[in-house]
């Protein structure tokens, strides 16, 4: 079942064309990356899907319903823009946050409790939001989407802002609400983070869609037109027909092959005047495609 | 609408208010400004300072006797020393010296053309008043009378009046002012006194708290929470229960406004802080239907205006552009300030009535009507129906206005987008 469908959704502000014609499904159970650079029309996109602003045309489907307001209560929203009431203390903040999303004060209080232990911030709950630094407020919020234990949990750019430390903690925390089988849509700029963490992607850019996909799935589309060789002696074969691109960082070459070059016969002829130590065939990683899809669209529109 | 969000939200805004330092200090600051505006208006009226030294020039020497005991009769608590010449050479410049040293407050030249036409003779002589001061009003009224009364005496007297019964018939006979239909028992003054102290707390609150709503807004806005707050509750909640909330702020300190005068009064407190008794006094002897009112047209009043400040809220950025859209919020209840001597006066005048059917100035000027004089059954249904009107249009604007208007931040929005707003939503 599809725990979020757009359907052909289209979105302009002013003169702006924040969202362009898009269609997204994502499956109960995935962990998704939207992917795209700043100002390409992910917040906009999910502030659709929650209902925070309507799409000028097309559909968006929670739980495979039409949008209504009561199905917020399935979802943990974690908006790019955060704040917290300065003068509330962290515990009254997440009582109250947890009572708007239909909990009762006290079963808001234990969790908010049990969630604060877990993420280290125990100490704080007496303290107004005011005194935390940024990185505290940033793991309040992240408690305040998941009180009230929602299937869709919808985070943007949840990692933006936070030390190394901190960041591994709370991606640790969402892999494990994975594990329990919840759906997860995150939004970021940083590709290396959704390679690690994510199942299926989308990659938006100019609030145009430009890649949809598995992780596997989208990665597979993009042939292994990388070569790396490490090597002793002659680097002739870097003037071979099939490369296009070579870099040669003593001994260690990185080669990108020309269309249809043939990475065999570029070893072949590699080995018949060097050593060769190592040759691997490298996977484009989720950034080259990107900037290849983003490029290719780009030079279409 | 789910009830359940809005009295969550506005609990939220009353407890966060009603905990800050702000709140006690305004709630004790108030009263206190407004009690002492009040008493040192009515003290400056009521008592000159010091003595008065006035002269008094007239051929007539009996005649200026007597207007010098008119005076000191009609003093009113007032103390006089009083000095009478009559007419020679340079005592006019002289006088004028007086006055401009400091010597002399002013002096009275009785007029003496008309004691030798005998077809005036029945006219009083009347008299000009020569001081540094344009505008004694006090003095000029008091002086007139005195001269009149004066006058009177000496041609009763002259008509072979026995001095016995000229004193009777002289003897001021006071007038009491008692309103129809608003109070058996108080006086008009204590009606003036009362109306206008709870006008001008009706004032206060209402701007303060208005206001308030559309800071807390802005502050929402810049801190950013309202994106949290709008992925889990609907913008009409989240700005009903804020004007819920901060209102009952509003009616949390005129309750305890009200109950500690109470308690002042009746433990013959207020009596013993000196002239704040008067005021006090004033308030309680005001009917119960005044208290009624108070609180309907705070409510009202504050509605109108909390919606008015959250649609302003809504459409700007920071607290500093706020503070210039303030200014919607104030002028319509500073003209109210404005209006309120005429409106005292004649209460049932066609400006006054206008006033009080015109939503922005409704509640404070048919306040003010309804304790001074009961206006007409209709004015007041009128006055409310149009009322209700206009806070159902701000609010369905400001709704709509706010729906959008948090969301968008950057430069302010001109009033063709606005509309946009509006037809968006």
């Amino acid at each position: 079942m599809a725990v979020v469908e757009l359907k052909d959704v289209r979105k302009v502000y002013d003169k702006k064309v924040a969202v362009n014609k898009l269609d997204l499904r994502i499956e109960a159970g995935t962990m998704f990356g939207l992917l795209g650079p700043n100002g390409s029309g992910k917040t906009s996109s999910i502030r659709m899907m929650i209902g925070i602003t309507a799409p000028d045309s097309g559909t968006v489907q929670l739980f495979g319903e039409q949008f209504s307001q009561k199905q917020l209560a399935r979802v943990g929203y974690l908006p790019e823009e955060r704040g917290l009431y300065k003068k509330m203390t962290v515990i009254d903040q997440l009582v109250f946050l947890g009572q708007l999303r239909g909990l009762q004060a006290s079963e808001a209080r234990k969790r908010a409790v049990e969630w604060c232990e877990r993420l280290q911030i125990a100490d704080a709950m007496q303290k107004k939001t005011e005194e935390l630094s940024k990185g505290m407020q940033q793991k309040i919020q992240f408690i305040a989407t998941l009180l009230h234990q929602p299937e869709l949990i919808i985070m943007d750019e949840p990692f933006s802002g936070l030390d190394p430390v901190n960041a591994a903690l709370l991606q640790d925390t969402l892999i494990d609400l994975h594990k329990e089988g919840r759906t997860i849509l995150f939004s970021t700029h940083r590709m290396d983070q959704v390679e690690k963490m994510c199942d299926a992607i989308s990659l938006i850019h100019n609030g145009n869609l430009v890649l949809n996909g598995g992780m596997r799935d989208v990665k597979s589309r993009y042939p292994r037109n990388r070569v790396q060789i490490q090597f002793e002696g002659d680097d002739a074969f870097l003037q071979h027909e099939s490369v296009e691109k070579a870099k040669n960082y003593q001994g260690l070459a990185e080669i990108k092959l020309k269309p249809g070059g043939d990475s065999q016969a570029l070893l072949a002829a590699a080995a018949s005047k060097a050593i060769i130590v190592k040759f691997e065939l490298v996977e484009p990683t989720l950034e080259e495609i990107f900037i290849e899809a983003a490029g290719g669209k780009n030079a279409i529109s | 609408m789910l009830l359940a969000n809005v009295m969550l939200v506005a609990k939220r805004e009353y407890l966060e208010r009603v905990k800050t330092k702000a709140f006690v200090l305004s709630t004790v600051l108030i009263p206190i400004f407004f009690f002492g505006f009040m008493l040192i208006a009515a003290m400056l009226t009521k008592k000159d300072s010091g003595a008065h030294h006035i002269a008094i020039v007239s051929q007539d020497a009996a005649l200026s006797n007597l207007i010098k005991q008119e005076i000191v009769t009609g003093a009113d608590g007032a103390k006089f020393k009083i000095d009478t010449y009559t007419p020679s050479e340079g005592l006019q410049k002289q006088l004028d010296t007086n006055i401009t040293e400091g010597k002399l407050e002013g002096f009275l030249l009785i007029g003496s053309e008309n004691a030798a036409d005998t077809s005036k003779q029945m006219q009083s002589p009347g008299g000009t008043y020569y001081s540094n001061s344009a505008s004694d009003i006090p003095m000029q009224q008091r002086l007139s009378s005195a001269v009149r009364n004066a006058y009177v005496v000496e041609r009763m007297k002259g008509f072979g009046v026995p001095e016995k019964e000229v004193d009777g018939l002289m003897r001021a006979t006071g007038i009491d002012l008692q309103t129809i239909g608003v109070s058996r028992k108080s006086d008009s003054t204590a009606t003036i006194f009362g109306a206008v102290g709870l006008m001008l707390l009706l004032y206060m609150t209402v701007l303060l708290h208005g206001i308030n709503v559309g800071r807390s807004i802005v502050e929402e806005k810049t801190s950013r929470v309202f994106e949290v707050m709008l992925s889990v509750i609907r913008p009409d909640d989240l700005l009903a229960g804020k004007i819920l909330g901060v209102g009952s702020v509003g009616l949390t300190q005129i309750g305890i406004w009200l109950a500690s005068t109470g308690i002042l009064a009746a433990f013959g407190l207020s009596m013993a802080v000196g002239g704040m008794g008067k005021v006090t006094d004033a308030i309680h002897q005001m009917p119960l239907a005044s208290f009624f009112a108070f609180a309907l047209c705070y409510v009202l009043g504050y509605i109108y205006y909390s919606s008015v400040a959250a649609m302003f809220g809504s459409m700007v950025n920071s607290e500093q552009e706020m503070q210039q859209m303030n200014m919607f919020v104030v002028m319509p209840l500073a003209s109210c300030m404005a209006f309120l001597y005429p409106v005292i006066v004649h209460p049932d005048a066609w400006y006054s009535v206008a006033l009080s059917l015109f939503p922005p100035t409704a509640p404070l000027i048919m306040f003010l009507r309804v304790t001074m004089h009961q206006p007409p059954a209709w004015e007041l249904l009128l006055s409310l129906g149009l009322m209700f009107v206009a806070i159902y249009l701000v609010i369905w604007l400001a709704s709509r206005i706010y729906r959008v208007g948090i969301l968008m931040y950057g430069k302010r929005p001109n009033l063709p987008e606005i509309l946009r707003w509006i037809r968006y939503s």
